[in-house]
């Protein structure tokens, strides 16, 4: 991720490019308050026939269903499927240890998450969908409500290009914390190392799942936690608390590593139980490819 | 090995090993957002079980080791002599002066020596030199070059000074030498040893000095048993004489040898040569001083040095002493008075029967054609020649009765007066006190007079003694030139302003008599009655002539009074030189050593004598004037050279230890030498090839470790 002048987030335009054309679509029912092509849970005037049901008072004389009342006389309406808008909503963990400085000129897992960010943005805006953000470090830091629009998206740009935080650890209770600010049946983006205690983060990700959304969790995480290349002896210090370990890592390596991957696994199980889309990415790993092979995944398989 | 407290050096081995295992002090924070994956048991895993790197210290342990062999400074012994580092200590005292053969001193002896141990120096060996006596006069750092060791080694002479300096100035070769860490490190001392020159030491010792491995040799120097006589002091009295007169010149001979000796005292003049003077035999018992008077007639008009000397014997430095002549100047008096009407103006004829007498007081022998009895020669000018006499040639100007001079005799007599001329001023009874003040103004610095006084009945002296600012004619209250009770004043003119005059005669009434103004280096005396018999009785008394002497002289001589002309060598004195004050430029200082000395002091007539080692007479003259006046100073050995007797080997061993320290002669001397041979380069290439080597293996596994995390990565 880059800045530019006016204090904006820049985009790889190679990226956006590789975006482009390709549909973010949710998984389930969504509502939302313009019409759109997202099916929803009410019905409307899509050219989707559901059913036929009688007439009841208030029903609109149009849905009636002419022929029918012509052979038997009685009224029947005709129900048509409902197709709105999305409200995408981007949570981004803006913790201490989303802003680790990486080494040999990679991307920090920070700027990763905002350039991952920024391009679903464009991607929702360019499908005329609505887009939000939620910033959490050690508390909520930022909220800007899902809306549509270059003015907004300029506005989560600015946000984006400096991303208000700090902390850390309890991102599953801030996510509940959030939830009731998403509304339901909405499509949420949880890019965050996701390297909080699993517990919580998994009930987070069911209560929003119970409020019919639509979560991606998109972990991101840093070569060096992922491959722990040091070799000498060494003073690790953790950015949120502050603790320290040194040790030769030759040794600690074995331990960690498998302590690592059994943290990932747990993190991919609670996606699974709550029906959450879960995609890991490194900051050494190519985000255009990865990311939009993510998104055609989810638009050839329907989401699922 | 030089310096087995080195190898103390070796427990800094231990160094890099823990470096190695701990590491601690290259962490630097690593940020791990991880770290709860960590195992925090493994914090003991900071110390290393197994050392890393270990080529690196393998090597780092080699480099570590080699340096402190380095610093050991290894050395071995073998057969051929190693590279030397030699402090060459020569004693320049006047003990040094001793005959150890017909034809060679002991310190003619010891130069040779030196010479011969400088000629033996080898490629790589270095030496210095120091010349001492009461102080160092010489000192070269260490020189690897023979030719300029011996250019310096010639370029050292004896001197006439003690050896007060030699004890230090060993302590300082020895710790000079032992700084330099060498394998082969001597002191070489040629000196006898005189036990006068450690008196200081034996009273309260001090520890012996560090030697190390600093090797002490004295060459042995032969002691001595032949006859030693010594003039320890000399000095005429009195210190003044008159040409034509005599002084008695007392010198103090002591005999230092343990057996009777026959002396021969002869004075030399070096103006008069060998035949004047007088000569006087004696025998003197072991250890007898006798007081010997020589008289000495003084023919020659100006200062000389004259020398009391013994015959030559074993040490010849102390049988000479000189002794300054020092010669009184004639006074020369300028009286300055009118004449008679009918006589010519310069022929003075005496009109007033005071200044007669006051003629007669200024030099009696000569009014009564018995020559120059008292060194004072005057002459008599009228106040119109005044103008044409020059001042200078003169050291009092009386001004009888005259009050109306030229305009510029008034400025000449301030200009007199101010140089240091001195100027007694007669008031007449007859004369204008306006006038009188009025013409000496420039002269009396507020002092002024009145009306006579004609006393009924007439003034007697205050003869006490508090009275008197000046002590000049206290003895004329004190009766020392007879009863000052028979001194009546008739008739004298009174004073009516002190200014800054001090009075130096008062009448019992009070009345200041005679006063004397300061006039910056001079004086200006002025008397309230005139010399005749008309106006007081003084005349008449047997206090006249003394009084008008003691002017004469009291007033005039103080410049010479104080001459300190006489010193021992290695003394530091200042010498007032007045007669040099108007001269531009440096003194000119010739004699045994010659010279140039800058004018010192506040009014810049002073030369500081300093440093002087030779003893004999010297001349002081004037840059600019080398043939114009002259000063002599006398210089004379350091007292005490004279007692032979050396250290004794108990008191050396106190002195020096016996470890290190010995009294060698000096064909022995090349086998009081080490033979040692450092393993310094080869040490220092080995530790630089070590410290490549290092560095080698240092980015070796800097790279390796490079590489491994770029595999880690792919």
């Amino acid at each position: 991720m880059a800045s530019t002048a006016d204090n904006s987030l820049a985009l790889d335009p190679a990226l956006l490019q590789r975006l482009k054309g390709i549909e973010l679509r949710s998984r389930f029912l969504v509502r939302g308050l313009y019409n759109n092509r997202h099916r929803t849970s009410d019905h409307g005037l899509s050219t989707e026939f559901i059913e036929h049901r009688e007439y009841r008072r208030g029903d609109e004389l149009r849905s009636i269903d002419w022929r029918v009342l012509a052979r038997t006389e009685r009224l029947y309406v005709k129900v048509h499927e409902m197709e709105s808008n999305m409200r995408v909503n981007l949570a981004v963990d803006t913790s201490a240890s989303m802003r680790v400085p990486p080494a040999d000129g990679l991307p920090g897992k920070l700027d990763l998450a905002c350039a991952i960010a920024g391009a679903v943005t464009v991607m929702v805006q360019g499908q005329q969908d609505a887009v939000g953000l939620v910033c959490l470090g050690d508390r909520i830091d930022e909220h800007i409500p899902a809306r549509q629009g270059p003015q907004h998206r300029r506005l989560l740009f600015e946000h984006l290009a400096n991303p208000p935080g700090g902390g850390g650890g309890r991102l599953g209770d801030l996510l509940l914390e959030a939830a009731p600010r998403f509304g339901t049946r909405g499509m949420i983006l949880l890019i965050s190392d996701a390297l909080d205690p699993v517990e919580p983060l998994g009930r987070a990700l069911r209560r929003l799942r119970a409020q019919q959304q639509d979560v991606t969790l998109i972990q991101i995480l840093d070569r060096q936690e992922l491959d722990f290349p040091f070799d000498r002896l060494t003073e690790f210090r953790h950015p949120e608390t502050g603790a320290r370990v040194v040790g030769d890592p030759a040794v600690l390596r074995t331990k960690y590593l498998a302590r690592l991957n059994a943290h990932l696994h747990e993190v991919e199980q609670a996606c699974q139980r709550a029906q959450a889309d879960y995609l890991r990415l490194s900051n050494a790993d190519d985000l255009r490819s990865l990311l939009s092979l993510h998104f055609i995944r989810r638009q050839l398989t329907g989401g699922r | 090995m030089l310096h087995p407290a080195m190898l103390l050096g070796l427990l800094g081995l231990s160094l890099p090993v823990i470096i190695h295992l701990i590491q601690r002090q290259r962490l630097r924070p690593q940020p791990l957002s991880t770290l709860e994956f960590l195992d925090r048991e493994d914090l003991a895993n900071a110390f290393a079980p197994v050392p890393r790197d270990l080529l690196q210290l393998l090597l780092r342990l080699l480099l570590l080791g080699l340096f402190v062999m380095l610093m050991a400074r290894l050395y071995w012994s073998g057969s051929e002599p190693g590279p030397r580092t030699l402090a060459i200590v020569v004693d320049q005292s006047m003990s040094m002066r001793r005959h150890v053969s017909e034809t060679e001193s002991l310190f003619d002896r010891s130069k040779r020596q030196a010479l011969e141990l400088v000629a033996s120096l080898r490629e790589g060996d270095r030496a210095s030199l120091t010349l001492v006596g009461d102080d160092v006069t010489r000192a070269t750092g260490f020189l690897s070059d023979r030719d300029q060791l011996r250019t310096e080694v010639e370029a050292c002479t004896v001197s006439d000074s003690g050896s007060s300096g030699l004890s230090a100035a060993v302590r300082a070769a020895i710790e000079q030498v032992r700084v330099r860490r060498s394998v082969n490190a001597c002191v070489v001392v040629f000196s006898d040893r005189q036990r006068d020159a450690f008196a200081a030491d034996l009273e309260e010792p001090a520890p012996p000095p560090g030697l190390g491995r600093v090797k002490l040799l004295w060459i042995d120097a032969p002691e001595s048993d032949q006859p030693n006589l010594a003039i320890e002091r000399a000095a005429f009295a009195p210190s003044q004489a008159f040409v034509g007169g005599s002084s008695r010149l007392t010198t103090v001979v002591r005999n230092g040898t343990d057996a009777p000796q026959p002396a021969a005292i002869a004075i030399r003049n070096g103006q008069d040569g060998d035949a004047a003077g007088e000569e006087r035999r004696i025998e003197l018992a072991p250890g007898e001083t006798a007081h010997v008077d020589l008289v000495q007639r003084f023919d020659s008009p100006l200062d000389s040095v004259a020398r009391a000397e013994l015959p030559d014997d074993v040490l010849p430095g102390d049988n000479v002493f000189h002794a300054p002549m020092r010669m009184r100047d004639r006074r020369q008096v300028l009286l300055v008075a009118e004449a008679d009407e009918e006589d010519e103006p310069q022929s003075a004829t005496v009109r007033f029967d005071g200044l007669d007498l006051l003629g007669y007081a200024i030099n009696p022998g000569e009014a009564v054609g018995q020559g120059g009895g008292t060194q004072v020669n005057s002459k008599r000018v009228t106040p119109t020649a005044l103008p044409r006499v020059s001042l200078p040639l003169y050291s009092l100007i009386v001004l009888y009765g005259v009050v109306d001079l030229p305009e510029q005799s008034y400025k000449d007599l301030r200009s007199f007066a101010a140089a240091g001329g001195v100027i007694w001023i007669i008031a007449e009874a007859d004369a204008s006190p306006v006038r009188f003040n009025e013409r000496f103004a420039p002269l009396l610095n507020g002092l002024t007079i009145g009306q006579v006084l004609e006393a009924e009945p007439p003034r007697t002296l205050s003869i006490l003694e508090s009275d008197l600012g000046h002590p000049l004619l206290l003895p004329l209250i004190r009766d020392e030139w007879g009863p000052a009770g028979e001194v009546f004043l008739s008739r004298y003119v009174r004073f009516e302003t002190p200014g800054t005059s001090s009075p130096l005669l008062k009448t019992a009434d009070g009345d200041v008599l005679m006063a004397l103004v300061p006039l910056e280096r001079g004086h200006v005396l002025v008397q309230a009655f005139d010399c005749g018999l008309k106006s007081s009785s003084l005349p008449r008394t047997a206090a006249f002539v003394p009084l008008v002497q003691r002017v004469v002289h009291g007033l005039t001589d103080q410049e010479r009074s104080d001459r300190p002309d006489m010193l021992r060598v290695s003394q530091t004195t200042r010498v007032r030189l007045p007669e040099f004050r108007s001269l531009q430029g440096d003194v000119l200082l010739t004699g045994p050593e010659q010279r140039t000395l800058p004018m010192v002091g506040p009014e810049r007539d002073e030369v500081r004598l300093t440093d002087l080692r030779i003893a004999g007479g010297y001349t002081l003259t004037h840059a600019s004037r080398p043939n114009g006046r002259q000063r002599r100073v006398a210089v004379n050995p350091t007292a005490g050279e004279s007692r032979l007797t050396p250290l004794s080997a108990e008191e050396f061993t106190l002195l020096y230890g016996e470890r290190h320290a010995s009294v060698v002669p000096f064909d022995q001397l090349a086998g009081h030498f080490r033979n040692g041979h450092e393993w310094t380069w080869p040490l220092v290439w080995l530790v630089l090839g070590a410290l490549v080597l290092e560095s080698l293996a240092g980015g070796w596994q800097s790279r390796r470790g490079g590489r491994r995390r770029a595999g880690g990565d792919a």
